[in-house]
Protein backbone atom coordinates (compact mmCIF):
# COMPACT_ATOMS: atom_id res chain seq x y z
CA UNK A 1 0.00 0.00 0.00
CA UNK A 2 0.92 3.45 -0.76
CA UNK A 3 -0.14 4.98 2.23
CA UNK A 4 -1.20 2.99 5.24
CA UNK A 5 -2.92 4.99 8.27
CA UNK A 6 -3.62 2.68 11.42
CA UNK A 7 -5.11 3.15 14.29
CA UNK A 8 -4.75 6.96 14.89
CA UNK A 9 -5.93 8.21 18.39
CA UNK A 10 -6.12 11.77 19.23
CA UNK A 11 -7.18 13.73 22.66
CA UNK A 12 -7.36 17.49 23.13
CA UNK A 13 -6.42 16.22 27.69
CA UNK A 14 -9.62 14.50 28.06
CA UNK A 15 -11.61 14.94 24.88
CA UNK A 16 -11.17 11.24 22.64
CA UNK A 17 -11.69 13.23 19.09
CA UNK A 18 -10.18 10.20 16.99
CA UNK A 19 -11.13 6.86 18.12
CA UNK A 20 -9.24 5.09 15.88
CA UNK A 21 -9.26 5.52 12.48
CA UNK A 22 -7.07 3.16 9.89
CA UNK A 23 -7.65 3.33 6.16
CA UNK A 24 -4.96 2.70 3.40
CA UNK A 25 -4.84 4.00 -0.08
CA UNK A 26 -3.17 3.13 -3.21
CA UNK A 27 -1.12 4.75 -5.71
CA UNK A 28 -3.63 7.49 -7.28
CA UNK A 29 -6.96 6.65 -5.15
CA UNK A 30 -8.81 9.87 -4.02
CA UNK A 31 -10.55 9.35 -0.86
CA UNK A 32 -13.16 11.43 0.11
CA UNK A 33 -14.17 11.91 3.37
CA UNK A 34 -17.53 13.06 4.61
CA UNK A 35 -19.42 13.47 8.14
CA UNK A 36 -21.32 15.53 10.30
CA UNK A 37 -19.40 18.20 11.64
CA UNK A 38 -17.35 17.49 14.37
CA UNK A 39 -17.12 14.13 13.41
CA UNK A 40 -12.92 14.49 13.31
CA UNK A 41 -12.27 14.63 9.66
CA UNK A 42 -10.16 17.77 9.64
CA UNK A 43 -8.23 16.39 12.75
CA UNK A 44 -7.97 13.03 11.07
CA UNK A 45 -6.62 15.19 7.83
CA UNK A 46 -3.88 16.80 10.07
CA UNK A 47 -2.85 13.80 11.88
CA UNK A 48 -1.75 12.20 8.53
CA UNK A 49 1.09 15.08 8.13
CA UNK A 50 1.38 15.96 11.51
CA UNK A 51 0.33 19.13 11.91
CA UNK A 52 -1.68 17.57 14.58
CA UNK A 53 0.80 15.01 16.39
CA UNK A 54 -1.79 12.22 16.76
CA UNK A 55 -1.69 10.91 20.74
CA UNK A 56 -0.92 7.26 18.99
CA UNK A 57 -1.08 5.54 15.45
CA UNK A 58 1.03 4.85 12.81
CA UNK A 59 1.04 6.47 9.49
CA UNK A 60 3.57 4.88 6.65
CA UNK A 61 4.20 6.77 3.11
CA UNK A 62 5.84 4.65 0.68
CA UNK A 63 6.66 2.14 3.64
CA UNK A 64 8.36 4.92 5.77
CA UNK A 65 6.80 6.04 8.59
CA UNK A 66 5.75 9.19 9.51
CA UNK A 67 6.21 11.63 12.64
CA UNK A 68 6.25 8.18 14.96
CA UNK A 69 9.17 6.11 14.00
CA UNK A 70 9.26 2.12 14.27
CA UNK A 71 9.23 1.79 18.27
CA UNK A 72 6.56 4.58 18.66
CA UNK A 73 8.23 7.30 19.58
CA UNK A 74 8.14 10.82 18.27
CA UNK A 75 10.78 11.92 15.87
CA UNK A 76 12.33 15.10 16.05
CA UNK A 77 10.73 18.57 14.38
CA UNK A 78 13.03 18.87 11.78
CA UNK A 79 12.62 15.54 10.39
CA UNK A 80 8.69 15.70 10.92
CA UNK A 81 8.71 19.07 9.17
CA UNK A 82 11.21 17.27 6.43
CA UNK A 83 8.31 14.92 5.77
CA UNK A 84 5.23 16.74 6.29
CA UNK A 85 6.23 18.12 2.93
CA UNK A 86 5.40 15.21 1.40
CA UNK A 87 1.69 16.21 1.85
CA UNK A 88 0.63 18.93 0.01
CA UNK A 89 -2.54 20.52 1.75
CA UNK A 90 -5.43 22.83 0.94
CA UNK A 91 -7.43 24.10 3.88
CA UNK A 92 -11.13 25.82 3.96
CA UNK A 93 -9.61 29.48 4.84
CA UNK A 94 -7.13 29.33 2.04
CA UNK A 95 -4.60 30.67 3.77
CA UNK A 96 -2.22 32.35 1.40
CA UNK A 97 0.16 34.81 2.72
CA UNK A 98 -1.39 37.56 1.90
CA UNK A 99 1.47 40.07 2.33
CA UNK A 100 2.63 38.52 -1.02
CA UNK A 101 1.42 38.36 -4.52
CA UNK A 102 0.66 35.20 -6.11
CA UNK A 103 3.68 34.56 -7.47
CA UNK A 104 5.51 34.81 -4.96
CA UNK A 105 3.31 33.19 -2.19
CA UNK A 106 3.94 29.74 -4.80
CA UNK A 107 7.82 30.21 -5.26
CA UNK A 108 8.26 31.11 -1.56
CA UNK A 109 8.27 27.65 -0.14
CA UNK A 110 10.08 26.19 -3.26
CA UNK A 111 13.42 28.84 -2.97
CA UNK A 112 13.17 28.62 0.87
CA UNK A 113 12.57 25.06 1.43
CA UNK A 114 14.00 23.12 -1.75
CA UNK A 115 16.86 25.70 -2.15
CA UNK A 116 15.85 26.05 -6.04
CA UNK A 117 17.24 29.15 -8.08
CA UNK A 118 14.91 31.72 -8.35
CA UNK A 119 14.23 31.58 -12.22
CA UNK A 120 13.66 27.81 -12.04
CA UNK A 121 11.07 28.42 -9.36
CA UNK A 122 9.18 31.39 -10.97
CA UNK A 123 8.50 28.61 -14.10
CA UNK A 124 7.74 26.04 -12.34
CA UNK A 125 5.05 28.79 -10.82
CA UNK A 126 3.73 30.68 -14.18
CA UNK A 127 3.47 27.02 -15.29
CA UNK A 128 1.17 26.19 -12.25
CA UNK A 129 -0.21 29.38 -12.26
CA UNK A 130 -1.62 28.56 -15.91
CA UNK A 131 -2.89 25.00 -14.86
CA UNK A 132 -5.23 26.99 -12.79
CA UNK A 133 -6.41 29.59 -14.91
CA UNK A 134 -4.63 32.39 -13.06
CA UNK A 135 -1.42 33.47 -14.81
CA UNK A 136 -2.97 36.87 -15.24
CA UNK A 137 -3.23 37.53 -11.92
CA UNK A 138 0.39 36.88 -10.86
CA UNK A 139 1.22 39.81 -9.43
CA UNK A 140 -2.18 40.80 -7.62
CA UNK A 141 -2.46 39.92 -3.88
CA UNK A 142 -4.34 37.40 -2.35
CA UNK A 143 -6.99 40.01 -0.67
CA UNK A 144 -8.16 41.14 -4.21
CA UNK A 145 -9.73 38.18 -5.63
CA UNK A 146 -12.30 36.23 -5.16
CA UNK A 147 -12.14 33.17 -2.64
CA UNK A 148 -12.22 30.58 -5.72
CA UNK A 149 -9.54 32.47 -7.11
CA UNK A 150 -7.76 32.13 -3.78
CA UNK A 151 -8.38 28.56 -3.28
CA UNK A 152 -6.62 27.63 -6.96
CA UNK A 153 -4.17 29.63 -6.41
CA UNK A 154 -3.58 28.28 -3.19
CA UNK A 155 -3.78 24.73 -4.87
CA UNK A 156 -1.20 25.69 -7.24
CA UNK A 157 1.22 26.60 -4.07
CA UNK A 158 1.06 23.48 -2.29
CA UNK A 159 1.70 21.31 -6.33
CA UNK A 160 4.27 23.59 -6.24
CA UNK A 161 6.38 21.60 -3.60
CA UNK A 162 5.74 18.47 -5.66
CA UNK A 163 3.77 16.27 -3.30
CA UNK A 164 3.09 12.94 -3.16
CA UNK A 165 -0.30 13.05 -1.28
CA UNK A 166 -2.62 15.76 -1.61
CA UNK A 167 -5.04 16.62 1.87
CA UNK A 168 -8.27 18.58 1.28
CA UNK A 169 -9.71 20.38 4.04
CA UNK A 170 -13.12 21.45 3.03
CA UNK A 171 -12.12 23.29 -0.32
CA UNK A 172 -14.91 24.49 -0.54
CA UNK A 173 -16.78 24.99 2.67
CA UNK A 174 -15.96 28.91 2.65
CA UNK A 175 -16.53 29.63 -1.11
CA UNK A 176 -19.63 31.64 -2.81
CA UNK A 177 -21.85 29.03 -4.79
CA UNK A 178 -20.81 30.20 -8.20
CA UNK A 179 -16.76 29.26 -7.51
CA UNK A 180 -17.32 26.28 -5.72
CA UNK A 181 -16.98 25.27 -9.63
CA UNK A 182 -13.92 26.13 -11.01
CA UNK A 183 -12.23 24.91 -7.99
CA UNK A 184 -13.51 21.66 -7.72
CA UNK A 185 -12.71 21.41 -11.46
CA UNK A 186 -9.46 22.12 -10.53
CA UNK A 187 -9.12 19.15 -8.12
CA UNK A 188 -11.34 16.96 -10.65
CA UNK A 189 -8.14 17.12 -13.39
CA UNK A 190 -5.61 16.62 -10.30
CA UNK A 191 -7.29 13.75 -9.83
CA UNK A 192 -7.53 12.64 -13.68
CA UNK A 193 -3.96 13.16 -13.31
CA UNK A 194 -2.89 10.14 -10.84
CA UNK A 195 -2.31 12.38 -7.99
CA UNK A 196 -3.24 10.40 -4.27
CA UNK A 197 -5.81 12.48 -2.91
CA UNK A 198 -7.82 12.73 0.55
CA UNK A 199 -10.91 14.81 0.30
CA UNK A 200 -12.41 16.28 3.04
CA UNK A 201 -16.11 17.52 1.92
CA UNK A 202 -19.52 18.36 2.03
CA UNK A 203 -20.24 18.28 -1.54
CA UNK A 204 -21.46 14.28 -1.68
CA UNK A 205 -22.32 14.65 -5.98
CA UNK A 206 -18.37 15.64 -5.96
CA UNK A 207 -17.51 12.81 -3.95
CA UNK A 208 -19.10 10.67 -5.71
CA UNK A 209 -17.53 11.90 -8.91
CA UNK A 210 -13.91 12.05 -8.34
CA UNK A 211 -13.53 9.08 -5.62
CA UNK A 212 -12.74 5.49 -5.34
CA UNK A 213 -13.58 5.63 -2.04
CA UNK A 214 -15.87 6.94 0.75
CA UNK A 215 -14.83 7.42 4.02
CA UNK A 216 -18.27 8.28 6.28
CA UNK A 217 -16.71 9.61 10.10
CA UNK A 218 -18.85 10.02 13.03
CA UNK A 219 -17.94 11.16 16.30
CA UNK A 220 -14.72 9.85 15.79
CA UNK A 221 -15.17 6.44 14.47
CA UNK A 222 -15.64 5.16 11.08
CA UNK A 223 -19.40 4.64 9.73
CA UNK A 224 -18.19 3.07 6.66
CA UNK A 225 -14.97 3.03 4.22
CA UNK A 226 -16.33 1.30 1.00
CA UNK A 227 -15.53 1.77 -2.82
CA UNK A 228 -17.90 4.73 -4.23
CA UNK A 229 -20.35 2.63 -6.00
CA UNK A 230 -21.10 0.36 -3.12
CA UNK A 231 -20.83 3.03 -0.36
CA UNK A 232 -24.03 5.21 -2.24
CA UNK A 233 -25.73 2.31 -3.32
CA UNK A 234 -25.55 0.20 0.20
CA UNK A 235 -28.15 0.88 2.13
CA UNK A 236 -26.47 -1.46 5.44
CA UNK A 237 -26.22 1.78 7.76
CA UNK A 238 -29.03 4.08 9.03
CA UNK A 239 -26.35 6.74 9.92
CA UNK A 240 -25.29 7.01 6.69
CA UNK A 241 -28.17 6.33 4.96
CA UNK A 242 -29.56 9.75 6.85
CA UNK A 243 -26.58 12.09 6.21
CA UNK A 244 -27.16 11.00 2.62
CA UNK A 245 -30.19 11.93 2.96
CA UNK A 246 -30.39 15.41 4.42
CA UNK A 247 -27.03 16.45 2.29
CA UNK A 248 -28.13 15.54 -1.03
CA UNK B 1 13.48 88.80 23.15
CA UNK B 2 16.57 89.68 21.09
CA UNK B 3 14.93 88.51 17.53
CA UNK B 4 18.70 89.20 15.95
CA UNK B 5 20.45 86.83 18.15
CA UNK B 6 17.50 84.36 17.90
CA UNK B 7 17.68 84.61 13.92
CA UNK B 8 21.76 84.15 13.95
CA UNK B 9 21.47 81.21 16.10
CA UNK B 10 18.69 79.23 14.05
CA UNK B 11 20.38 79.99 10.83
CA UNK B 12 23.87 79.80 12.04
CA UNK B 13 23.88 77.23 14.77
CA UNK B 14 27.34 76.77 16.47
CA UNK B 15 29.19 73.56 15.28
CA UNK B 16 28.81 72.17 18.96
CA UNK B 17 25.19 72.96 18.39
CA UNK B 18 24.82 70.56 15.28
CA UNK B 19 27.44 67.94 16.53
CA UNK B 20 24.28 67.59 19.38
CA UNK B 21 21.72 67.48 16.93
CA UNK B 22 23.22 64.66 15.38
CA UNK B 23 24.17 63.19 18.31
CA UNK B 24 20.32 63.04 19.42
CA UNK B 25 19.54 61.13 16.26
CA UNK B 26 22.36 58.76 16.12
CA UNK B 27 22.04 58.02 19.34
CA UNK B 28 18.14 57.47 18.94
CA UNK B 29 18.62 55.06 15.87
CA UNK B 30 21.17 52.80 17.13
CA UNK B 31 19.42 52.49 20.74
CA UNK B 32 16.24 51.81 18.48
CA UNK B 33 18.06 49.33 15.84
CA UNK B 34 19.78 47.51 18.78
CA UNK B 35 15.80 48.16 21.19
CA UNK B 36 14.08 46.10 17.94
CA UNK B 37 16.66 43.72 17.58
CA UNK B 38 16.21 42.70 21.17
CA UNK B 39 12.32 43.30 21.68
CA UNK B 40 12.34 40.68 18.84
CA UNK B 41 14.45 38.47 20.88
CA UNK B 42 12.18 38.98 24.05
CA UNK B 43 9.06 38.78 22.33
CA UNK B 44 9.91 35.31 21.10
CA UNK B 45 11.36 34.30 24.22
CA UNK B 46 8.12 35.43 26.16
CA UNK B 47 6.58 33.20 23.79
CA UNK B 48 8.20 30.22 24.61
CA UNK B 49 7.05 27.09 25.73
CA UNK B 50 9.39 26.76 28.62
CA UNK B 51 8.17 28.30 32.02
CA UNK B 52 11.30 29.19 32.61
CA UNK B 53 12.69 31.31 29.40
CA UNK B 54 9.14 32.90 29.63
CA UNK B 55 9.17 33.80 33.36
CA UNK B 56 12.90 35.68 32.59
CA UNK B 57 11.53 37.69 29.52
CA UNK B 58 9.01 38.69 31.55
CA UNK B 59 11.30 39.51 34.22
CA UNK B 60 13.42 41.32 31.87
CA UNK B 61 10.63 43.75 30.72
CA UNK B 62 9.26 44.28 34.29
CA UNK B 63 12.42 45.79 35.24
CA UNK B 64 12.90 47.48 32.50
CA UNK B 65 9.74 49.12 32.30
CA UNK B 66 9.50 49.71 35.67
CA UNK B 67 12.19 51.73 36.51
CA UNK B 68 13.23 55.76 34.77
CA UNK B 69 16.17 55.41 32.43
CA UNK B 70 17.40 58.52 34.33
CA UNK B 71 18.16 55.94 37.14
CA UNK B 72 19.32 53.03 34.81
CA UNK B 73 21.82 56.54 33.15
CA UNK B 74 23.24 57.36 36.54
CA UNK B 75 23.46 54.17 37.53
CA UNK B 76 25.35 52.42 35.01
CA UNK B 77 27.68 55.43 33.72
CA UNK B 78 28.25 56.74 37.40
CA UNK B 79 27.57 54.13 39.59
CA UNK B 80 29.24 51.24 38.08
CA UNK B 81 32.25 52.98 38.24
CA UNK B 82 32.51 53.93 41.15
CA UNK B 83 31.64 50.58 42.67
CA UNK B 84 34.21 49.49 40.40
CA UNK B 85 32.09 46.93 38.21
CA UNK B 86 33.11 48.62 34.70
CA UNK B 87 34.35 51.74 34.28
CA UNK B 88 33.12 53.20 30.56
CA UNK B 89 36.16 54.15 28.66
CA UNK B 90 36.26 56.49 25.00
CA UNK B 91 35.66 54.03 22.19
CA UNK B 92 37.68 55.28 18.74
CA UNK B 93 35.80 53.31 16.15
CA UNK B 94 36.77 54.27 12.82
CA UNK B 95 38.06 57.74 13.72
CA UNK B 96 35.13 58.55 15.14
CA UNK B 97 35.68 58.60 19.60
CA UNK B 98 32.34 57.53 20.95
CA UNK B 99 32.17 58.89 24.93
CA UNK B 100 31.88 56.60 27.43
CA UNK B 101 28.85 58.44 28.63
CA UNK B 102 27.39 58.04 25.14
CA UNK B 103 28.01 54.26 25.53
CA UNK B 104 26.43 53.89 28.57
CA UNK B 105 23.41 55.90 27.14
CA UNK B 106 23.14 53.97 24.41
CA UNK B 107 23.21 50.69 26.36
CA UNK B 108 20.58 52.11 28.43
CA UNK B 109 18.25 53.56 26.09
CA UNK B 110 18.38 49.91 24.10
CA UNK B 111 17.73 47.75 26.69
CA UNK B 112 14.46 50.02 27.92
CA UNK B 113 13.60 50.05 24.23
CA UNK B 114 13.75 46.12 24.02
CA UNK B 115 11.37 45.66 27.19
CA UNK B 116 8.95 48.06 24.84
CA UNK B 117 9.08 46.82 21.48
CA UNK B 118 9.49 43.02 23.03
CA UNK B 119 5.62 43.91 24.30
CA UNK B 120 4.81 45.62 20.94
CA UNK B 121 6.14 43.13 19.05
CA UNK B 122 4.55 40.09 20.93
CA UNK B 123 1.03 41.90 20.47
CA UNK B 124 1.81 41.89 16.68
CA UNK B 125 3.30 37.82 16.44
CA UNK B 126 -0.21 37.52 18.17
CA UNK B 127 -2.04 39.10 15.92
CA UNK B 128 -0.63 36.81 12.89
CA UNK B 129 -3.57 34.25 12.12
CA UNK B 130 -3.18 30.37 13.20
CA UNK B 131 -3.56 29.74 8.93
CA UNK B 132 -0.67 31.70 8.02
CA UNK B 133 1.71 29.21 10.28
CA UNK B 134 -0.34 26.19 9.21
CA UNK B 135 0.28 27.18 5.78
CA UNK B 136 4.24 27.46 6.10
CA UNK B 137 4.07 24.84 8.47
CA UNK B 138 2.78 22.13 5.68
CA UNK B 139 4.50 23.97 2.89
CA UNK B 140 7.52 22.37 4.78
CA UNK B 141 9.28 25.81 6.24
CA UNK B 142 10.95 25.62 9.41
CA UNK B 143 10.17 27.55 12.85
CA UNK B 144 12.66 30.15 11.68
CA UNK B 145 11.37 30.52 8.29
CA UNK B 146 8.22 30.79 9.14
CA UNK B 147 9.05 33.34 11.90
CA UNK B 148 11.14 35.80 9.43
CA UNK B 149 9.80 34.70 5.94
CA UNK B 150 5.90 35.22 7.45
CA UNK B 151 4.84 36.16 11.28
CA UNK B 152 7.00 39.00 11.81
CA UNK B 153 6.58 40.41 8.22
CA UNK B 154 3.13 40.15 8.86
CA UNK B 155 2.97 41.04 12.33
CA UNK B 156 4.80 44.76 11.09
CA UNK B 157 0.91 46.10 10.40
CA UNK B 158 0.27 46.04 14.04
CA UNK B 159 3.97 46.80 14.83
CA UNK B 160 4.70 49.74 13.08
CA UNK B 161 2.39 52.35 13.96
CA UNK B 162 3.40 52.05 18.22
CA UNK B 163 7.01 51.52 17.24
CA UNK B 164 6.96 54.91 15.37
CA UNK B 165 5.09 56.07 18.61
CA UNK B 166 8.12 54.45 20.26
CA UNK B 167 10.94 56.07 18.59
CA UNK B 168 9.57 59.50 18.80
CA UNK B 169 9.46 59.63 22.55
CA UNK B 170 13.45 57.97 22.57
CA UNK B 171 14.29 61.22 20.55
CA UNK B 172 12.99 63.37 22.89
CA UNK B 173 13.93 60.57 26.25
CA UNK B 174 17.75 61.57 25.12
CA UNK B 175 17.40 64.86 26.63
CA UNK B 176 17.98 62.96 30.04
CA UNK B 177 21.47 61.81 29.21
CA UNK B 178 22.31 64.92 30.08
CA UNK B 179 22.49 64.10 33.76
CA UNK B 180 25.52 61.64 32.85
CA UNK B 181 26.82 65.02 31.28
CA UNK B 182 26.41 63.51 27.64
CA UNK B 183 26.56 66.32 24.93
CA UNK B 184 23.21 66.42 23.34
CA UNK B 185 20.67 69.25 22.76
CA UNK B 186 20.15 69.80 26.35
CA UNK B 187 22.77 70.32 27.52
CA UNK B 188 24.75 71.95 24.95
CA UNK B 189 21.18 74.63 24.91
CA UNK B 190 21.77 74.65 28.72
CA UNK B 191 25.47 76.11 28.17
CA UNK B 192 24.93 78.45 25.74
CA UNK B 193 22.46 79.84 27.52
CA UNK B 194 24.17 80.09 30.42
CA UNK B 195 27.18 81.44 28.76
CA UNK B 196 25.25 84.07 26.94
CA UNK B 197 22.36 84.59 29.25
CA UNK B 198 19.66 84.12 26.32
CA UNK B 199 17.43 80.76 27.71
CA UNK B 200 14.39 81.95 25.63
CA UNK B 201 15.90 82.14 22.59
CA UNK B 202 18.24 79.17 22.90
CA UNK B 203 15.32 77.08 24.60
CA UNK B 204 13.35 78.38 21.38
CA UNK B 205 15.58 76.99 18.94
CA UNK B 206 15.99 74.08 21.17
CA UNK B 207 12.56 73.20 20.62
CA UNK B 208 12.22 73.75 17.04
CA UNK B 209 15.43 71.25 16.57
CA UNK B 210 13.01 68.49 17.99
CA UNK B 211 10.51 69.54 16.07
CA UNK B 212 12.75 69.06 12.82
CA UNK B 213 14.13 65.74 14.02
CA UNK B 214 10.63 64.49 14.36
CA UNK B 215 8.89 65.22 11.95
CA UNK B 216 11.94 63.47 9.51
CA UNK B 217 10.81 60.78 11.12
CA UNK B 218 7.35 61.25 10.62
CA UNK B 219 7.63 61.54 6.85
CA UNK B 220 9.96 57.86 7.38
CA UNK B 221 6.95 56.61 8.88
CA UNK B 222 4.39 57.44 6.71
CA UNK B 223 6.18 56.32 3.86
CA UNK B 224 6.95 52.61 5.66
CA UNK B 225 3.38 52.16 6.26
CA UNK B 226 2.98 53.11 2.63
CA UNK B 227 4.77 50.21 1.84
CA UNK B 228 2.96 47.79 4.03
CA UNK B 229 0.08 48.57 2.86
CA UNK B 230 1.31 47.10 -0.74
CA UNK B 231 -1.16 44.04 -0.41
CA UNK B 232 -4.13 46.10 -0.80
CA UNK B 233 -3.15 47.36 -3.91
CA UNK B 234 -3.64 46.46 -7.70
CA UNK B 235 -0.53 46.17 -9.55
CA UNK B 236 -1.92 48.04 -12.63
CA UNK B 237 -2.92 50.94 -11.03
CA UNK B 238 -0.21 54.00 -11.14
CA UNK B 239 1.93 55.22 -8.39
CA UNK B 240 0.06 58.56 -8.04
CA UNK B 241 -3.39 56.46 -8.25
CA UNK B 242 -1.80 54.73 -5.17
CA UNK B 243 -0.71 57.64 -3.23
CA UNK B 244 -4.50 59.47 -3.72
CA UNK B 245 -5.51 55.94 -1.74
CA UNK B 246 -3.18 55.57 0.49
CA UNK B 247 -2.63 59.16 1.75
CA UNK B 248 -6.12 60.30 1.84
CA UNK B 249 -7.19 61.00 5.32
CA UNK B 250 -10.20 57.92 5.12
CA UNK B 251 -7.96 55.43 3.64
CA UNK B 252 -9.83 52.30 4.91
CA UNK B 253 -9.44 49.95 2.07
CA UNK B 254 -13.16 48.27 2.56
CA UNK B 255 -15.06 51.69 2.06
CA UNK B 256 -12.64 51.78 -1.38
CA UNK B 257 -15.08 51.76 -4.16
CA UNK B 258 -12.86 51.16 -6.86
Amino acid sequence: MFLEIDNIHKYYSQLHVLKGISTSLNKGDVLSIIGPSGSGKSTFLKCINFLEYPSKGTVMLNGEPIGFDYSGKLMNEKVICQQRRKFGMVFQNFNLFWHMNLLENIIEAPIRVLKKSKIIAISEAEELLNKVGLYEKRYNFPKKLSGGQQQRAAIARALAMKPEVMLFDEPTSALDPETIGEVLKVIEQLANEGMTMLVVTHELNFAKNISTRVMMMDEGLIVDDLSTDSFFNSQDNIRKTNFIGQNH
Amino acid sequence: MDWSFFADQLLNPTDKFVRAFFLVICMSLISMFFGVILGIIFALLRLSKSILIQTFSFLYIWIFRSVPVMVWFVLFYTGFAIADIYRFQDLNLFGFIIRGNVQAAIICLSMREAAYMAEVIRGGILSVEQGQVDASKVLGMTWWQTMYRIVLPQSLRVVVPPMGNNFNIMLKTTALASVIGVEELFLTTRTISAATFKVFEMFLILAIAYLIITMGWSMFQLVMEYRLKRHEQDPDKTLFQKFKINFRIDNNPHRDGS
